[in-house]
């Protein structure tokens, strides 16, 4: 481990703290790219695909990838190496290094009310998929989905009704504990030997299961001789036969925009902290691009072939496009369990698909808290015991609204400004800070400092001009779209209304606690 | 699927697998040189520079 210079709050002396490192190069590129591996990856994408002109999704895909995705990922990492140096490893820091003003630090809070505010409610889902896998091996789920009956059951489970499977949240809850647990016992054991660990036993076993289930999946050929157009060849065809006219539509562009912000993991202060835990002259460059490339693999290699193509084959043309806007969520509970229970050796697909969800999901959650790891331990010089202590705590009653509330709308408000607008007006303020601010010719010394590979200088110019004219056009449209709705709370129904508000109150208190905190670190180290 | 599909479905997996295979090969190929680089050197002391030394100090 490298050492770094810290103030201590008590002494008032400077110490040497011994910072953590990652263990190894591959370690933190299967920890970034396990970060952004997650459900959106095999469900999100091949919905989002499928309702945008198909193959010709791919082109504003590729598109925003090269000038939003691996640009963002280049900052991201070069700002969090830098900054983790000076013994910083979240957001309020790590800008601070760039731009060194009050309002960097302020802004740089939503490095970690993101993260936390995902995470409120992504556990709960990621808790989903490993009750799912175990009732794929225990057959329960195969029965329920065998007679059509997939819906009942989640919402069964989600304690939304009651009928012969679940009476009540308890199962539910259960899991939530469980997943929970796991999330903070690796978090506790450190970076190297807590998400490095995780990230290189979960993200081969990932890949694995994805490959066999897609074999599985596009192996399928016609199954009923009736129907010879429900087959897996239709099925691509449906994902990827381009429908041109679509580029028309400004809305198919920013779906693809909207797409590479989810599965690159940019702009939620994730990847700057992981960075941070970089050694001064580790390469960010090639490593960067190597987590997004293997994301970028899992998701329109191994991710388009299974849900959609295979819900293709047994509920064919029409029914796919129902399926498809219905939704991911509905696409990976309630219609692939009835796939899977159409299909030969029904537990042990549902069981793979299911456990290959969570550990997407675990490799993502970890890697939400650490930022808010982070920010103790360096900023408030706390230890890691007391660190996971206090967020683990706030974690667990925050998580209870989306638990107890789903039904009330809460899970998708606290969605659309933490897991939506915020992550895009997180990632603007980045990349204005490095390209304009800190200026892009340092950035880009900064990005080539032990790199392994050259970036092309077209990125300088990518960077500083094209990204955040990018964000921005995409932030105006959705402020425009959406923001307003949201704000007043229009599209909430009267019933649900003072569950919205609270759950409005409680985000912006909850962003305003962790500033307030900034500002007390700052203070400390001031005045000591 | 029709013939555009496979050729937008060939190009992006061609342009995705390219640059993982790329990627994944430059990090393993650079971890087995950076291993070489942190090897220490072969060392024999076999005594002659210390004579060579004593000479050029003679």
């Amino acid at each position: 481990m490298d050492g770094a210079i810290a103030w201590n709050h008590t002494t008032g002396v400077d110490i040497d703290v011994p910072r953590e490192n990652w263990a190894s190069r591959m370690g933190i590129i299967l920890a970034v790219a396990g970060s952004a591996v997650g459900l959106g990856n095999f469900l999100r994408f091949p919905v989002q695909a499928a309702q945008n002109g198909g193959g010709a999704f791919m082109i504003p895909y590729i598109i925003a990838l090269l000038l939003l995705g691996i640009p963002l990922c280049w900052v991201e990492w070069t700002m969090g190496r830098a900054a983790g140096s000076r013994n910083h490893g979240s957001g309020p820091g790590i800008l601070n290094v760039f731009w060194n003003h009050r309002l960097s630090r302020y802004f740089g809070a939503l490095g970690i009310f993101i993260p936390l505010m995902i995470y409120f409610y992504y556990v709960y889902i990621e808790s989903w998929c490993l009750a799912y896998s175990w009732f794929a091996i225990s057959g329960s789920l195969g029965s329920a989905a065998g007679s059509n009956n997939a819906g009942d059951f989640l919402s069964a489970y989600q304690g939304l009704k009651e009928n012969q499977w679940f009476s009540g949240i308890s199962e539910a809850y259960i899991f939530f504990i469980i997943t929970f647990f796991v999330n903070f016992f690796f978090i506790y054991l450190g970076v190297a030997k807590g998400i490095e660990t995780i990230s290189k036993i979960a993200m081969p076993i990932l890949v694995i299961l994805g490959i066999v289930i897609m074999v599985r999946v596009l192996t399928l050929g016609a199954p009923d001789i009736a129907k010879p157009d429900w087959s897996v060849n239709g099925g691509l065809g449906f994902m990827w036969n381009p429908d041109f006219s679509a580029l028309a539509d400004a809305k198919v562009w920013l779906a693809a925009a909207g797409q590479i912000f989810f599965t690159t993991s940019v702009g939620l202060g994730l990847i700057i902290t992981y960075a941070s835990y970089l050694k001064r002259d580790d390469d960010v460059a090639l490593s960067g691009l190597t987590s997004i490339s293997i994301n970028e693999f899992m998701e329109v290699v191994i991710g388009a072939s299974i849900a959609i193509p295979a819900a293709f084959v047994f509920f064919g043309p029409v029914g796919i496009r129902d399926i498809a806007a219905g939704g991911a969520f509905n696409l990976g509970f309630v219609t692939m369990p009835m796939v899977f229970s159409q299909m030969p050796m029904t537990a042990a697909l549902g069981f793979m698909w299911f456990f290959l969800l969570f550990l997407a999901g675990v490799t993502s959650s970890i890697s939400m808290l650490q930022p808010g790891i982070a920010f103790l331990e360096d900023e408030f010089s706390l230890s890691r015991k007391q660190s996971v202590g206090l967020l683990s705590a706030v974690s667990f009653f925050a998580a209870q609204p989306a638990i107890f509330l789903l039904d009330k709308g809460v899970l998708d408000l606290m969605d659309f400004w933490a897991g939506t607008f915020a992550i895009v007006l997180f990632a603007t303020g980045e990349v204005i800070i490095f390209g304009w601010i800190y200026g892009i010719d340092r950035g880009f010394d900064q990005l080539h400092h032990g790199a392994d590979i050259r970036v092309p200088k077209f990125f300088k110019v990518v960077i500083k001009y094209v990204t955040p004219a990018y964000l921005l056009i995409i932030l105006g449209y959705w402020s425009y779209q959406s923001g307003l709705d949201q704000l007043l709370l229009r599209k909430v129904s009267a019933e649900n209304f003072p569950y919205a508000l609270g759950t409005m109150l409680g985000m912006a208190l909850f962003l305003a606690a962790i500033i307030a905190a900034v500002e007390m670190a700052w203070r400390r180290k001031e005045t000591s | 699927m029709t013939a555009g599909g496979w050729v937008m479905l060939i190009i992006i997996w061609g342009f995705i697998i390219s640059l993982t295979v790329f990627c994944m090969r430059t990090v393993l190929r650079l971890r087995d040189v950076e291993m070489d680089h942190i090897k220490p050197m072969l060392e024999i002391d076999t005594g002659d520079l210390d004579e060579q030394d004593k000479e050029k100090e003679e």
